[in-house]
């Protein structure tokens, strides 16, 4: 145990950015340190928002410093939420998993097989396939890691909604479709680029000046009455 | 804000009326909508910051028991970094 947190003292002093605490935050979790692993996690978070902060610069020059305060967040909330996990605090766990959901927009692999490995321990098998499905329609993660994915869907094909349909067809159709869903949304989405200049009008009919929301945190919500 | 594409003026009225947005609502062409910001099917909801980059974009409702908790946290995002 101590030589793990001082081999990642010692390792941060030479360079510090976050990656010695999330691995060590891992060994930890593998040797069932679950409230160790957590405060490595904790705090590889706060030295990844200070790594980034500390190379500004660069990371603007590449336009990746908000996804990059995202991504440190996100690994740290899944690490968190799995050790929660495992130590059989399902309400804490979702919520750190969820959280780790959110910042990484559900395309973190290994974080949607975790969200799956809880559902499925709490019996809800419908969220349980969705979230292994979303983790296998995905490029990426450990092969261990894919299998047992793989694994916890076909024992949950028996007793599904599609159990008539043969398991490798059904999950052949499932990626196909999560893949070209993923492919269309992230072609319309806007997410990173500016919002377009919108014409607006006011219930009453006059031209409304969106000019008044800059500089602003705006929520745009697109309804219909019906 | 709240961003109408209904086409039926009267309709929109009726149902604001009803629903006491504590928001303001705004009304855009539904064909607009569509193409500017890929909105073609509703509810839609961006997240914009300061600098008016779109930084997140979700479709749908919220499952109920969850939605004061999403939408803050988007919003705290926002205004942390």
């Amino acid at each position: 145990m101590a030589d793990i947190i001082a081999a990642v003292d010692a390792r941060a002093q030479a360079q510090a950015d976050p990656a010695p605490y999330f691995t060590g935050a891992q060994i930890l979790i593998d040797r069932g340190e679950f409230d160790r692993a957590i405060t490595l996690a904790a705090r590889g978070a706060v030295v990844s928002d200070r790594f980034i902060d500390e190379n500004l610069s660069a990371y603007q020059l590449s336009g990746k410093s908000q996804g990059s305060y995202a991504r440190g967040r996100a690994t740290a909330a899944d690490l968190v939420g799995w050790a929660l996990f495992l130590e059989k605090d399902s309400p804490a766990a979702r919520a750190k998993l969820e959280e780790a959901a959110r910042l990484s927009q559900d395309q973190d692999v290994v974080n949607q097989f975790h969200l799956g490995e809880l559902a499925r321990a709490q019996g809800d098998a419908a969220r349980a396939r969705e979230y292994y499905l979303n983790a296998l329609s995905m490029a990426g993660g450990p092969a261990p890691l894919r299998q047992r994915a793989m694994q916890a869907l076909s024992g949950l094909h028996a007793g599904g909604p599609s159990a008539a349909v043969g398991f490798d067809a059904w999950l052949d159709a499932e990626l196909t479709r999560r893949r070209d869903e993923r492919r269309n949304a992230a072609l319309k989405s806007l997410v990173d680029r500016p919002l377009p200049t919108l014409a607006l009008t006011t219930i009453d009919g006059q031209p409304f000046d969106t000019s008044s929301l800059q500089g602003k945190i705006v929520l745009l919500n697109f309804f219909a009455s019906w | 804000m709240l961003l109408s594409i209904d086409e039926d003026a009267k309709r929109l009225r009726r149902y604001l009326d009803e629903m006491k947005f504590p928001f303001p609502v705004v009304r855009i062409n539904a064909a607009e909508a569509g193409q500017l910001m890929g909105v073609d099917n509703t509810p839609m909801t961006f997240y914009v910051d300061r600098k008016g980059i779109v930084r997140y974009q979700t479709n749908g409702t919220e499952s109920h028991g969850d939605s004061v908790n999403r939408v803050g946290w988007f919003i705290d995002q926002l205004k942390g970094h």
